[in-house]
């Protein structure tokens, strides 16, 4: 097992008290004694969701990625016992049968015995329980420290003494999330701040800025607001609320559904959890017949996409415009919920979180 | 006013030629100033054309639209007359200067807003002084030792604020500054300040007239009676109004340029050309290949006393080498945006809501903001610079400017930081740099004196009302542009710097950093290349722009520091 520190390989019997014999450094995990993961494994996890430090990340999304990792394991185990049967039994047969295609025929039946047992025992939803992602995550910060990516939420504090003009100011866009450590993303990854953008929750996070963001943000008749949120029951109402609430929009501005619901959530198969509402209202305004039936099973949550492809996802939904034909419609990355007032209306864009989506930086030439 | 018949725009294809300026059919009437250090025949070598040496009685004085109470100065003779009367506080216009007194003293002075600017270098026994870093280079006098806390405030601003340079020893001085040399003590004196906040504020009507007027006063001062005019048109807001002003009031044709990067590129050009129909100028679309940009980058980089990493430069450059052909006057819309509300400030408002509680906290968002690589720093610098680099020192030197009780509401203080430091270290410097090889007379109206002080008496919420940027000025110009400048989404000037370092310019730019800038000793040759492989991570990584970055300061490093 390989120690993050120095690299050293070391055997089992090599390692007292989950010891590098290279270092001396304490290993957080040991897979012999029940672990699920190795230190590099876990390493290799952190530095997944956090694009090698460069994006910084919530409990919550590590989570996902460590169950994101346990799948995979799966496979490789079944593959290996099965090539150790096929070998064992091609050795009880002689060595009539040519290499190349021995080879050939081990492949393809371990790789069709790999889809079979998916295929047998699919299973949509995450399978590390949080108690177990909390003991893994709390034993790698005793062993190692939390990274410096790592968002801790900081305890609120009293604001200090505002500048007397801040208030008086607004702006054109905002994104409105359903959850505050999705918010908590957007900031610490200073999504507001290069996108000129307001970002609240819509239970009224950040508690100190709050009040003076949406007040500040009401002003703006020609505010743009989008969305974000998971695909959950309430989630996927968050846009209808804010289009129609007399505390938030209320028909006043057009709102732009950016978040996940049920019909992107094929590629995150195994990721999903189960339906926390006992309620889930009926098709109508802000649901789908369709997202009625997903929605009373599953909850997808948006802290399982990399924190990465969030912001460049958002960047690109904030930044594109639905493309008016004559008779005045939209084209199909946008699906039209509801009709607002004058000013108001909710659309929901299809292709934010589509598997789609590039991998591209959102583009940011240089200002002169 | 004088229109033209209307034209179709000529679009011309920029080319390669012989390095910038060489060859220019004009020069400019008043040239560079230097002296000090009894360095004198170095210096006049190293200023170009009409350059001037100080003597003992003259002052060396270059300017540009200087009036004193509308009164122009048109002679050296009229400079002596204000400095003996003590009237410097009372010029308006661009200029840098130098006198020796009676008593042997030096003094320095640069105009209020920085529209020219001066290097200079103690001595033991008095000062060594230039309008260019590197003509204090040549002279020898100076060791060329590099600042390195000043690498790190050029890779996070892309220029050099403030008083300091690149070289150790060599210092900028302050728009407003006057600076007195004897014998060794060296007295600073600010001749100008930008004005504190008016106590009572006129009404909206009232500074919206004002404001026309003082806009149509700065581009009429500056306009050449009697012979065409150029100006630079991008097709947004600023250099739109100073076009239609400079075709209201001028008595003979207009000429606009404008910038194009080919027709795959996003850009501007709808706007400027609607704007040059409307007014009825002689438009010209002047079109850079990114072969023309790197043929001519480090001639350009050459033209800085400082590097400064901003795209436009080059563009510039080639936009006035294209002018100089036609007018001997290019007019331009710096300045809007410092002055009247431009981008940046709801960025920093935002800050301000979300984050004020933790040290340094507005002062690191106002770093971030200029979208280079100050959160990059403790990855790219090498421990060279690190150690160099005192604690929070970039954080700290902007304390001063963010909470400065002259203005109490914050985003007039912003713009105060941005008139200062912006407009006097990098706009200006720049436009003046780029222009002067060609012979031309690059003029700012929107940072006139007049302009600058009138923009600090108006409210910041009549700046940016809502969040409608530049809500006055747009005011107070609503009849001469069309609806669609007017109510244009916000916009900057993009150059396609990302898909030039991901295609024709990558080979160059790995040569330029990998071989030129990371023997230097500044830059983690890992991060370079990581850098040159796309490959920093992130949401928004910037390649293209942080790449420019670098390959600026290589250029200046072996253009300037080691020419």
């Amino acid at each position: 097992m390989k120690c993050i520190r120095c690299g050293h390989d070391s055997k089992y019997p090599e390692r007292s008290n989950k010891t590098c014999p290279g270092c001396k450094g304490v290993f957080a995990f040991e897979p012999r004694e029940g672990d699920l993961f190795t230190d590099t494994a876990f390493h290799n996890a952190l530095l997944a969701v956090s694009s090698h430090g460069a994006v910084r990340f919530t409990s919550e999304n590590l989570y996902y990625e460590i169950c994101r990792r346990k799948r995979s394991y799966r496979a490789p185990i079944a593959l290996i016992v099965i090539l150790i049967i096929v070998c064992a039994v091609t050795a009880v047969l002689g060595a009539r049968l040519h290499l190349g295609w021995l080879f050939g025929t081990l492949l393809a039946f371990a790789g069709t015995l790999t889809a079979v047992v998916n295929r047998l025992n699919p299973n949509p939803f995450v399978n590390v329980t949080p108690g177990e992602f909390n003991r893994l995550w709390q034993r790698w910060c005793d062993v190692h420290g939390a990274p410096e990516a790592f968002i801790l939420r900081k305890q609120q504090t009293k604001a200090a003494a505002a500048e007397a003009d801040i208030g008086d100011y607004s702006f054109d866009r905002a994104v409105i999330c359903d959850r505050d450590s999705t918010v908590d993303v957007l900031l610490a990854n200073n999504f507001h701040f290069e996108n000129n953008c307001a970002v609240l929750a819509i239970t009224g996070y950040p508690p100190g800025p709050f009040a003076t963001v949406r007040a500040m943000l009401k002003r703006n008749p020609k505010l743009e607001v989008f969305a974000l949120h998971d695909a959950s029951v309430t989630g996927c109402q968050l846009a209808h609320k804010l289009g129609t609430d007399p505390d938030w929009f209320a028909n006043d501005v057009k709102v732009v559904d950016v978040g996940l619901r049920p019909v992107h959530a094929k590629p995150f198969f195994g990721l999903y959890r189960e339906s926390k509402s006992g309620y889930v209202p009926p098709e109508g305004e802000a649901l789908t017949a369709e997202e009625v039936e997903w929605l009373g099973k599953y909850t997808l949550e948006l802290a399982a996409i990399r924190p990465e492809q969030v912001l460049k996802r958002l960047f690109r939904a904030i930044n594109r415009k639905p493309s008016p034909g004559d008779d005045g419609g939209y084209d199909d990355t946008f699906i039209f919920i509801s009709s607002g007032g004058d000013g108001g209306g909710v659309t929901v864009d299809q292709a934010s979180f589509s598997s789609d989506a590039g991998d591209t930086d959102g583009g940011a030439d240089g200002f002169g | 006013m004088v229109t033209s018949p209307a034209q179709q725009p000529l679009l011309i294809h920029a080319t390669t030629g012989p390095p910038l300026g060489r060859g220019s059919q004009r020069q400019r009437a008043v040239g560079r100033i230097g002296g000090g250090g009894g360095a004198a025949a170095p210096l006049a070598r190293a200023l170009g054309p009409n350059a001037q040496v100080l003597g003992p009685t003259l002052p060396a004085v270059d300017w540009d639209c200087c009036t004193v109470q509308g009164k122009p100065l048109r002679s050296v003779e009229d400079w002596l007359a204000i400095l003996q009367a003590q009237r410097l506080s009372e010029v308006s216009g661009a200029f840098v200067l130098g006198w020796q007194d009676a008593a042997g003293s030096i003094t320095l002075a640069r105009d209020a807003i920085g529209e020219r600017t001066l290097y200079y270098a103690p001595l033991p026994d008095g000062v060594l002084f230039a309008s260019h870093l590197r003509a204090l280079l040549d002279t020898g006098l100076v060791p060329r030792t590099l600042n390195l806390p000043a690498v790190a405030a050029y890779l996070s601003y892309a220029y050099i604020p403030g008083r300091e340079t690149l070289v150790q020893g060599v210092y900028e001085l302050l728009p407003g500054e006057r600076v007195r040399f004897l014998k060794g003590a060296i007295e600073s004196v600010p001749f100008w300040e930008l004005p504190a906040e008016p106590e009572v504020t006129a009404t909206e009507a009232e500074l919206c007239a004002s404001l026309r007027h003082c806009l149509e006063a700065a581009v009429q001062c500056r306009l050449p009676r009697g012979e065409a005019v150029g100006a630079f048109l991008s097709g947004g807001l600023d250099s739109s109004l100073v076009v239609a002003l400079a075709c209201l009031l001028h008595d003979a044709p207009v000429y606009t340029y404008s910038v194009s990067f080919g027709p795959e590129y996003a850009n501007e050009l709808p706007f400027s050309s609607l704007l040059a129909a409307h007014c009825g100028t002689i438009h010209r679309i002047v079109e850079l290949s990114p072969s023309v940009i790197l043929h001519h980058l480090d001639d350009t980089i050459g033209l800085l006393s400082d590097p400064i990493g901003d795209p436009l430069t080059v563009p510039n450059a080639l936009l006035f080498r294209a002018a100089a052909k036609e007018v001997g006057v290019v007019l331009n819309g710096e300045g809007g945006d410092p002055c009247f509300g431009g981008p940046k400030n709801l960025p920093m408002v935002l800050a301000e809501l979300y984050d004020s509680h933790n040290p340094y906290c507005r002062e690191r968002s106002y770093l971030r903001a200029h979208l280079k690589c100050y959160d990059d720093l403790p990855h790219l610098l090498t421990p060279t610079v690190r150690d160099a680099l005192a604690e929070s020192l970039l954080e700290k030197r902007l304390v001063e400017y963010l909470a400065n009780p002259r203005w109490r509401q914050f985003v007039t203080r912003l713009q105060a930081l941005n008139i200062t430091l912006k407009g006097g270290h990098h706009i200006l410097p720049k436009v003046d740099a780029t222009s002067f090889p060609f012979g031309v007379l690059a003029r700012s109206p929107l940072f006139d004196r007049a302009i600058v002080e009138l923009s600090l008496a108006i409210p910041p919420q009549l700046k940016l009302r809502g969040s409608v940027e530049k809500y006055l000025l747009k005011q107070a110009v609503a009849d001469l542009l069309p609806r669609s400048i007017l109510d244009r989404p916000k916009s900057g000037m993009l150059v396609p710097v990302e898909a030039w370092f991901q295609g024709p310019l990558l080979p160059n730019a790995r040569e330029r950093l990998l071989d030129g800038l990371a023997p230097y000793g500044l830059i983690e040759r890992s991060w370079l290349e990581r850098l040159l492989a796309g490959q920093l991570g992130g949401a928004r990584p910037r390649h293209g722009a942080k790449t420019w970055l670098l390959v600026t300061l290589e250029a200046w490093l072996r253009t300037v520091f080691r020419a």
